[in-house]
C-alpha cells in the first residue's frame, strides 16, 4: 500500500542519504567546472570506468548479506583475468574458452573459500584474507610476473569495449547482475534465508535451515561474479595485469557497506551498492577533471564513506534512543 | 541496634510507575551470613543494586555502614566503604588465567613504565586464593577450571583488601551453576570469610542451602520486607510460607476447565522423550499426551533451563525423542526435531528467538516460508495476509506487519514468536519461560493461546522459572532438581507452595519431609 506517508519516509535522508550526497556532488562540479563536467563524455566515463568496480561490489553483496566476508574478491578478479589472458596468449583456443576458464577459476576460488570458511569453520575475515593472499601468489605465478598481452585485444576485447551510444557492455553486465541479485534477495526464499543467516544464524538454524549451505552458495556466487569482473577488466584494458585485481577490494567493500545504508534500512542490497559506486565514481572523475592530484579520489572515497555511513547511523541512533 | 554493620532504612525504589522496593528496612551484623530470599521479581536484585550504587533509590531511603551514612547511587562510594559484589555470572574472562582474572578485577601490581610485575602478581593471586582456602591452577585459562574454582577466583578478587577494608561481601546466587559436590566447598569458603569478620549477604533460591549456611534469613515479597528470621529454627516450609505469603495461594483447581484434563486420565501420547542428557539433565524420560500441558519446574542449573532448548535443537543433547505416531529421532538437531512436528518457542529476550532486524511479517513467515513458496519464490501477498491474520489472532496492536520486530514490547515480541511457530501447525509446542519480560495483560493472553491450542490436541511442554505459569496452565508438573525428576504434581496439587518446596530441595534430602 504506497500511501503518501510511506513515500515521504522513503525519501528521508536516513534512507537515501547517498542520493542527496550524489546530487550535491553533481551540483558542486556543475558550478565549479561546468564546461568539463556537464558533458556526455563525463557520463560515459563514470559509467564505463566504474562498471567493473560495480560488478566487484555486487559480488560481495550476497556473502555480506549471509554474514560472511569475502576478502579474496580482489585477488579473484586478478586471477581470473590473468587466467583468461594466459589462455589467449599461450593457446590458440577461441576467446569464449578463455572466458569459460576464467569463470571456472572463479568457481574454484568459491569452492576453496567455502572449504576454509564453512567446512573448516575459520572466521571468514581471516580465512578469505588468507585465501586471497594465496590466490594473489598463484596469479603472479600464472602470469610469470608479467603483463600478458597478445590476443587480449581483438575479438576478445569486444566483451568490454563494444558500446551502444557510448555505453560499454560492462555497464550492461553490472545492471543485469544488480537485477539478478535484487531478485534473489528480495523475491526468493533463498534470499530471505540469506538475510536471516546474516542477521542471526542461530534463529535460522532453529528454523531448520542449513546455514552452511546458504553461505557456501553465496561464496560460490561471489567467486563467479568476481571472475566476471576479472574477464571484463582484462578485455577492457586489452591486457592481463596480475597486479590489477587487488585494488578493487577496498572500493568494492566501501560501496557495499555504503549501499547497505541506502534504501533497505541497513540490509546489504544491490540497488544501494550500484548507486554508491556511481556516486564514488562521479566524485572521483569530477575531481580529476577539475585538475585535482591523482590521490584526491581516494581521499574523497574515504571521506564519503565515513560521512554517508555516519549520517545514517547517527540518525538511526537518535531514533533508537527516543523509543 | 547500634552494633549492626549495615542499616538499611526505609529504602524504596520506583521504576516508572512500578514500585520495585517499598520501604525496606533490614540490618546486617558484622561477621554474619545473612541470606536474602524471595521470588523472581520480589526486589532482591534491586536491593543489591542499590547497595552497589548502581541504582539511586527514591528520596528518604537511608543506608548506614558502620554508623556512618552511605552516599547512595555512587558505585565508587559503595566500594570505598567496603562493599564487594560477586554476581551470578562472576565476570570472569574465559581465556584469561586466574592471575589475569584477578589482575583485571582488582588492579595489577606494576613496575616503572606500567609494566605488569608478573611474578608478584602471581604470588598475590596465590596468596588471596589460599586465604579463602581453594587451590587453583594458576596456569590454565579460566574456561578449563572447575565451577567452584571459578567462583573462588571471583570471590578472592572481591576480597582483595588493596582497595580498602572489606566489610560486606554480597554473593548473588553463587551456587546456581555449581554441581552439588562443589557447593559444600563453596560453603567452607563462605564460613571462613564470615569467621574473619566480613559479613556475607547471600542471595539464593536454594532454601535447603540457606538453612545450612545462613545465620539469619530476610525475606522480600513484592518489594516489601517480610522480616528477618533466625535460620536455625526454620523449616523449608516456613521459609516458603514467608516467600509466598498467606492468602495468596493459587491453585490451578480454580480454573479447572475441561473434564478431559482430569488427573489420571489416559491419553494417546503426542511426545515421548527418553533418557535425555544435557550438561545438567541426567537421563530424563517423560511422555506428553495429546492435548496435555506438562510443565517443568526447577531452579537455574536444575536442567529446567536446558530442557526446552534440547527439545528444539538449541541446546546440545543426547537421547531419544518420538512423536505419538512411531516416528522418532536420536539426532537431536533442529531439522530432525522439526520433522517430528516440535516447535520451540524461546523466551523473547533470548538471542535465538527472532531476527530483530526483520519486520513482523518476515519474523512470522520465517518457519513457513519454504512451504508456502512456489519454485522458491516468496508469495508476498500470501505472506502479508498470513502476518495480518496471526497478528490479529494473537492480538498484537497495532497489527502492522511492516513494523520492525525490535521496536515491540516484550509481550508483543513473545506473541510474534508464538505466532511464527503456531503457523507451522506443530504437533508439539515447547515453551521456554514464555512470560518473562511480558506484561500482565499479554501474559494472560499467552495463557489463553496456549490453552486453546492444547484443546485442539497439541502436546505442550512448558519449562518456566515463573511458577505462576505452571500453576495457571499445567495438567501435570514435573519438578527437576540437579538434573533429575524428583517429584510430579498434577491437577489441584499444583500450587506455587508445593512447587517451590519441591524445587528448592536438594537431592540428598529427597525423602518427603514434613
Amino acid at each position: 500500500m504506497p500511501s503518501p506517508q510511506r513515500f515521504l519516509t522513503a525519501l528521508r535522508p536516513s534512507n537515501i542519504g547517498a542520493i542527496y550526497v550524489w546530487i550535491v556532488i553533481i551540483i558542486v562540479f556543475s558550478i565549479w567546472i561546468p564546461d568539463l563536467f556537464l558533458t556526455n563524455i563525463t557520463l560515459h566515463r563514470v559509467l564505463n570506468e566504474y562498471a567493473i568496480t560495480g560488478i566487484a561490489a555486487l559480488s560481495v553483496v550476497l556473502p555480506l548479506a549471509a554474514g560472511v566476508f569475502d576478502l579474496a574478491v580482489g585477488a579473484t578478479i586478478g586471477l581470473s583475468g590473468v587466467v583468461a589472458g594466459w589462455v589467449l596468449v599461450h593457446t590458440s583456443l577461441p576467446p569464449f574458452v578463455a572466458v569459460l576458464c576464467a569463470l571456472g577459476t572463479g568457481l574454484l576460488v568459491g569452492i576453496l573459500n567455502s572449504v576454509v570458511v564453512v567446512v573448516l569453520k575459520i572466521d571468514s575475515f581471516i580465512g578469505t584474507l588468507a585465501t586471497g593472499s594465496i590466490i594473489t601468489a598463484v596469479t603472479l605465478g600464472v602470469a610469470n610476473d608479467q603483463i600478458l598481452t597478445g590476443r587480449t585485444g581483438g575479438p576478445f576485447a569486444k566483451i568490454s569495449t563494444e558500446s551502444w551510444h557510448g555505453i560499454q557492455l560492462p555497464v550492461i553486465y553490472m545492471l543485469v547482475i544488480m537485477l539478478l541479485i535484487g531478485f534473489v534477495l528480495e523475491k526468493t526464499v533463498f534470499g530471505r534465508y540469506t538475510y536471516a543467516a546474516g542477521y542471526n544464524s542461530e534463529v535460522t538454524t532453529l528454523i531448520g535451515v542449513n546455514v552452511a549451505r546458504v553461505r557456501i552458495i553465496t561464496l560460490l556466487c561471489s567467486g563467479v561474479l568476481a571472475s566476471v569482473a576479472g574477464v571484463a577488466l582484462t578485455a577492457r584494458i586489452e591486457a592481463a595485469d596480475p597486479s590489477n585485481g587487488p585494488s578493487y577490494l577496498i572500493p568494492a567493500f566501501s560501496a557495499a557497506f555504503l549501499g547497505a545504508t541506502q534504501f533497505r534500512h541497513g540490509r546489504f542490497n544491490p540497488w544501494g551498492t550500484v548507486v554508491s559506486v556511481l556516486l564514488l565514481g562521479t566524485g572521483s572523475i569530477g575531481l580529476l577533471l577539475a585538475g585535482a592530484p591523482q590521490w584526491a579520489p581516494q581521499v574523497f572515497q574515504g571521506v564519503v564513506l565515513i560521512a554517508a555511513v555516519s549520517l545514517t547511523v547517527v540518525q538511526g541512533r537518535r531514533k533508537g534512543s527516543k523509543s | 541496634m547500634p552494633d549492626a554493620l549495615i542499616h538499611i532504612e526505609g529504602v524504596s525504589k520506583t521504576f516508572g510507575d512500578q514500585r520495585a522496593l517499598d520501604d525496606v528496612t533490614l540490618e546486617i551484623e558484622p561477621g554474619e551470613v545473612h541470606a536474602l530470599v524471595g521470588e523472581n521479581g520480589s526486589g532482591k536484585s534491586t536491593l543489591i543494586k542499590i547497595l552497589s550504587g548502581f541504582h539511586q533509590p527514591d528520596k528518604g531511603s537511608r543506608v548506614t555502614v558502620a554508623g556512618e551514612p552511605l552516599d547512595l547511587g555512587k558505585p565508587a562510594e559503595s566500594h570505598r566503604r567496603g562493599m564487594r559484589f560477586v554476581h551470578q555470572n562472576l565476570g570472569i574472562i574465559e581465556e584469561f588465567d586466574a592471575v589475569d582474572n584477578m589482575g583485571i578485577g582488582s588492579g595489577y601490581l606494576t613496575g616503572p613504565v606500567w609494566t605488569v610485575k608478573r611474578a608478584e602478581q602471581r604470588d598475590r593471586a596465590r596468596e588471596l586464593l589460599s586465604q579463602i582456602g581453594v587451590e587453583v591452577d594458576l596456569d590454565v585459562p579460566a574456561s578449563k577450571l572447575r565451577p567452584v574454582e571459578r567462583s573462588a577466583i571471583a570471590i578472592a578478587r572481591a576480597l582483595d583488601a588493596q582497595g580498602g577494608e572489606v566489610r560486606l561481601l554480597v554473593l548473588d546466587e553463587p551456587t546456581a551453576a555449581l554441581p552439588p559436590l562443589e557447593v559444600e566447598a563453596l560453603f567452607r569458603v563462605v564460613r571462613d570469610i564470615a569467621a574473619r569478620g566480613v559479613s556475607v549477604l547471600y542471595v539464593s533460591h536454594r532454601l535447603d542451602e540457606i538453612r545450612s549456611i545462613a545465620d539469619r534469613v530476610s525475606v522480600l515479597r513484592d518489594g516489601r520486607f517480610q522480616g528477618t528470621f533466625a535460620a536455625a529454627g526454620m523449616s523449608r516450609d516456613d521459609i516458603v510460607q514467608h516467600i509466598l505469603g498467606h492468602g495468596l495461594e493459587r491453585s490451578s483447581a480454580d480454573e479447572w476447565e475441561t473434564p478431559a484434563a482430569g488427573a489420571g486420565q489416559r491419553r494417546d501420547a503426542g511426545l515421548v522423550v527418553s533418557d535425555l542428557h544435557t550438561t545438567f539433565l541426567r537421563g530424563l524420560s517423560f511422555e506428553v499426551g495429546r492435548g496435555e500441558i506438562v510443565g517443568f519446574a526447577g531452579l537455574d542449573g536444575s536442567g529446567r533451563d536446558e530442557l526446552a532448548g534440547a527439545l528444539g535443537g538449541a541446546v546440545p543433547a543426547r537421547g531419544r525423542v518420538a512423536d505419538g505416531d512411531g516416528s522418532f529421532t536420536e539426532r537431536l538437531n533442529a531439522r530432525q526435531l522439526r520433522k517430528l512436528g516440535i516447535a520451540l518457542v524461546l523466551p523473547n529476550w533470548h538471542g535465538a528467538s527472532a531476527v530483530k532486524e526483520f519486520d513482523l511479517r518476515e519474523n512470522i513467515s520465517l518457519a513457513t516460508l519454504s512451504a508456502s513458496a512456489r519454485f522458491g519464490i516468496v508469495d508476498h501477498g500470501a505472506e502479508m495476509e498470513q502476518a495480518m491474520t496471526w497478528l490479529r489472532d494473537v492480538d498484537v496492536r497495532p497489527p502492522d506487519p511492516s513494523k520492525p520486530y525490535g521496536e515491540l514490547s516484550g509481550g508483543n515480541k513473545q506473541k510474534v514468536i508464538v505466532a511464527r511457530w503456531l503457523a507451522t501447525h506443530p504437533k508439539s509446542l515447547v515453551l521456554d519461560d514464555p512470560t518473562s519480560g511480558v506484561d500482565i495483560g499479554a501474559r494472560h493472553q499467552i495463557y489463553d493461546l496456549v490453552r486453546a491450542q492444547a484443546r485442539r490436541g497439541l502436546s505442550t511442554v512448558i519449562c518456566s522459572s515463573d511458577l505462576e505459569d505452571l500453576v495457571e496452565l499445567c495438567d501435570r508438573v514435573i519438578c527437576l532438581v540437579e538434573g533429575v525428576a524428583t517429584e510430579e504434581l498434577s491437577g489441584p496439587d499444583i500450587t506455587e507452595h508445593a512447587l517451590l518446596r519441591a524445587i528448592t530441595a536438594s537431592t540428598a534430602q529427597q525423602t518427603p519431609s514434613n
